[in-house]
This record gives C-alpha cells, sequence and structure tokens, in this order.
C-alpha cells in the first residue's frame, strides 16, 4: 500500500531541512510532499534549492487549506494511506509504521498519535494540556469516544477519509475539528502513543494567549458540527 | 407626523435611492445583490407616505412611541443584510481556497513537466 507523508510548512526556514533529513532514511518506505503555506521567510527557496517534493500554495489558506491541498493530491495520485506530519520537528518518524499498522490491519480509518497515552517525552505547556483536557470532554460529550490528544498534527488516514477530508476539511483549527467530523459520519478512529519533542526552533502557530480564544473556537465548531450535521 | 419631517426623509431616501441606482449602473453592485436595498427602500417610502402603517404595527406590538418601531425595522433589516454579507463573504472564501488549491497543484504538475522536459 502506498503511503504518503504529508508536511504543512508555514514560516519554517529553520526547521524544515531537519524535518526533511529525518525522513530520508524512510523513503524507500513512503513517498513525502511538503506543502509551503505561502511563506514570507525563505522557505520557498529552500525547497527549491534542496531539490524538495513541494507544492507551493499562491496565498496562505492557513494549516487546515494547506492539509486540504495535500489530501487532494493524495485523492489524484491514488495514496492509501495519508500521514501527516508537522514541519517543525516535534514529530519523529520512527512512529509513522506504528501509525499506519492500525489502518494496515483495517482497524481503524483515523489514527491519532497521542503524546498523553503514556506521559513520555515533550508533555506541552501547562495552559494547553488544560485547554486539551476541556476539548476532550467537549468531543466525549458530542461523539461518545475519548480522544486524549486532540490536538495533535501527528495522524494518519485510509483513502477513504482521504476522499472525504478532500471534499470538506475544516479550515482554522482543523484537528479537533475533523476529528469530531469523522466520528459523527461514522469512521473510526484510534490513538496510539507516541513521544514528541518540543519544537526545535521559531515559534508555533498558536501563542498562549491565542490558547484561550482557539478552545472556545473549537468547542463551539466542535458542538456546531454535532447539531448541524445529525 | 410633521410635514416637513416627511419631506427630509422622503429627499433621504431618494439620495439613498439614487445611490443604489447610480451603483447598479456604473455595475458596481450585482442586479443580485441590489434586491434586499431597493425592498428596503420601497419598505422605507410605504412608511414615509403611510405612517399609518408604523401607527398599526406600533399598537399591534404595544410599542409607545412609533419611532421606536421605525429603529427596530432598520435593526432587523441591517441584521439580514450583515448575515446575507457574512454568507456572500464564506462562499467566496470557500471558492477562493478552492482556486488557490486547484492553483498549487497545476503549478505542481507544470513544474514537473518542465523538469523532465529539461532532462
Amino acid at each position: 500500500m502506498q503511503t504518503l507523508v504529508i508536511i504543512p510548512a508555514f514560516n519554517e526556514e529553520e526547521n524544515i531541512t531537519e524535518t526533511v533529513s529525518s525522513l530520508i532514511p524512510y523513503l524507500g518506505k513512503y513517498h513525502y510532499l511538503i506543502l509551503n503555506d505561502c511563506s514570507n521567510d525563505n522557505t520557498k527557496e529552500i525547497l527549491q534549492e534542496g531539490n524538495y517534493n513541494f507544492i507551493d500554495l499562491p496565498i496562505n489558506l492557513g494549516i487546515g487549506g494547506a492539509i486540504q491541498t495535500g489530501y487532494r493530491y493524495a485523492e489524484t495520485h491514488g495514496y492509501e494511506i495519508v500521514v501527516q506530519f508537522d514541519g517543525d520537528g516535534q514529530h519523529d518518524p520512527l512512529f509513522i509504521d506504528s501509525l499506519i499498522e492500525p489502518i494496515l490491519n483495517g482497524e481503524a480509518d483515523l489514527v491519532i498519535g497521542s503524546r498523553f497515552l503514556t506521559g513520555e517525552g515533550f508533555q506541552s505547556t501547562g495552559i494547553r494540556r488544560f485547554g486539551i483536557q476541556i476539548l476532550q470532554s467537549v468531543i466525549k460529550i458530542c461523539t461518545n469516544q475519548v480522544v486524549t490528544d486532540s490536538t495533535s498534527g501527528f495522524r494518519a488516514i485510509n483513502n477513504q477519509l482521504v476522499t472525504f477530508f478532500a471534499k470538506n476539511y475544516a479550515q482554522d483549527y482543523p484537528e479537533p475539528e475533523s476529528i469530531t467530523a469523522a466520528i459523527v459520519n461514522g469512521y473510526r478512529i484510534i490513538e496510539i502513543p507516541v513521544v514528541m519533542k518540543e519544537r526545535r526552533k521559531g515559534k508555533s502557530s498558536i501563542t498562549n494567549l491565542k490558547s484561550i480564544y482557539y478552545m472556545i473556537k473549537v468547542s463551539l465548531a466542535i458542538m456546531l458540527y454535532k447539531v448541524i450535521k445529525k | 407626523m410633521e410635514f416637513s419631517v416627511k419631506l427630509s426623509l422622503l429627499i433621504g431616501v431618494l439620495f439613498y435611492a439614487f445611490l443604489v441606482f447610480t451603483f447598479l449602473k456604473k455595475e458596481k453592485l450585482d442586479l443580485k445583490y441590489s434586491l434586499l436595498w431597493i425592498f428596503f427602500i420601497a419598505v422605507m417610502l410605504i412608511m414615509i407616505i403611510f405612517p399609518q402603517v408604523v401607527y398599526f404595527i406600533s399598537s399591534l406590538f404595544g410599542i409607545k412611541t412609533p419611532v421606536n418601531t421605525v429603529f427596530i425595522l432598520v435593526i432587523l433589516f441591517m441584521l439580514i443584510i450583515l448575515l446575507s454579507l457574512t454568507s456572500i463573504t464564506s462562499i467566496q472564501a470557500r471558492n477562493l481556497k478552492s482556486m488557490a488549491q486547484d492553483l498549487a497543484l497545476l503549478e505542481y504538475r507544470v513544474r514537473l513537466m518542465e523538469k523532465e522536459s529539461e532532462d
């Protein structure tokens, strides 16, 4: 089964080379595609010089729109599994195999790499952990399923979900909302433990102050989705 | 209603109607979006020429000062217009996103083809 690893990148000039290098030992097994979301630093130049496989978005669509471009690419090229892998060096490609295993066994349509299942590695900051716990409750109430790390950007989906997400995918803060969408539409989800690192350089797209706004917005989006689509 | 009040309101609404039609003529406003505005101009004209309508609505809902009825109607109308604007921008944003993705995917294919023809 052909697997594509998609790497969203927005202003990742300091991390992207290392991220791709970390994937090189695995490139026999997986293909990769970087999605440059109209970065305004030198990300594009680095991608061109390194002769990387990348798609260059003409306008900044945000993480959701960028990821969706990757899903559309995967759909056209007939990939069976798509792994989302952050461009900031937080994720370890060592876990990709265990991430796609439940899909290969037909046990799940979406596999989420959770950093909280074993509690090893970087556990995020206090305020964010608190926010993720609230999201866990909201998702539990709306879908009756426990997702410990709904904001994880390290996940794998099968081709059925690729087709689904290629058509409709949440745009602003897509991870928790797309999980809800997948569950509500009858797709199977499981989490597996992964170890994450602290991002190498540069700053995360979600600052501490924004986390509160993020939390409220995502919770509302999840509840609304549940109400509208049922 | 005093005649002077009636006259100034009428002039105001007519000037507003003139603006809408000028925008339409210069194609700065699509016909389908202008229908709501034209409808509201008609409602305002009716309220000015036949204030009895406003008095009737006021007594119907127990509003003591008829002018408040006018304010409520205007606010309701603006809410509708704002909602329709948000809806329009949402549709446009979705179309724009989809086109940006199409363009990026196409650019990728062109880049690959150019590279192949160079080799």
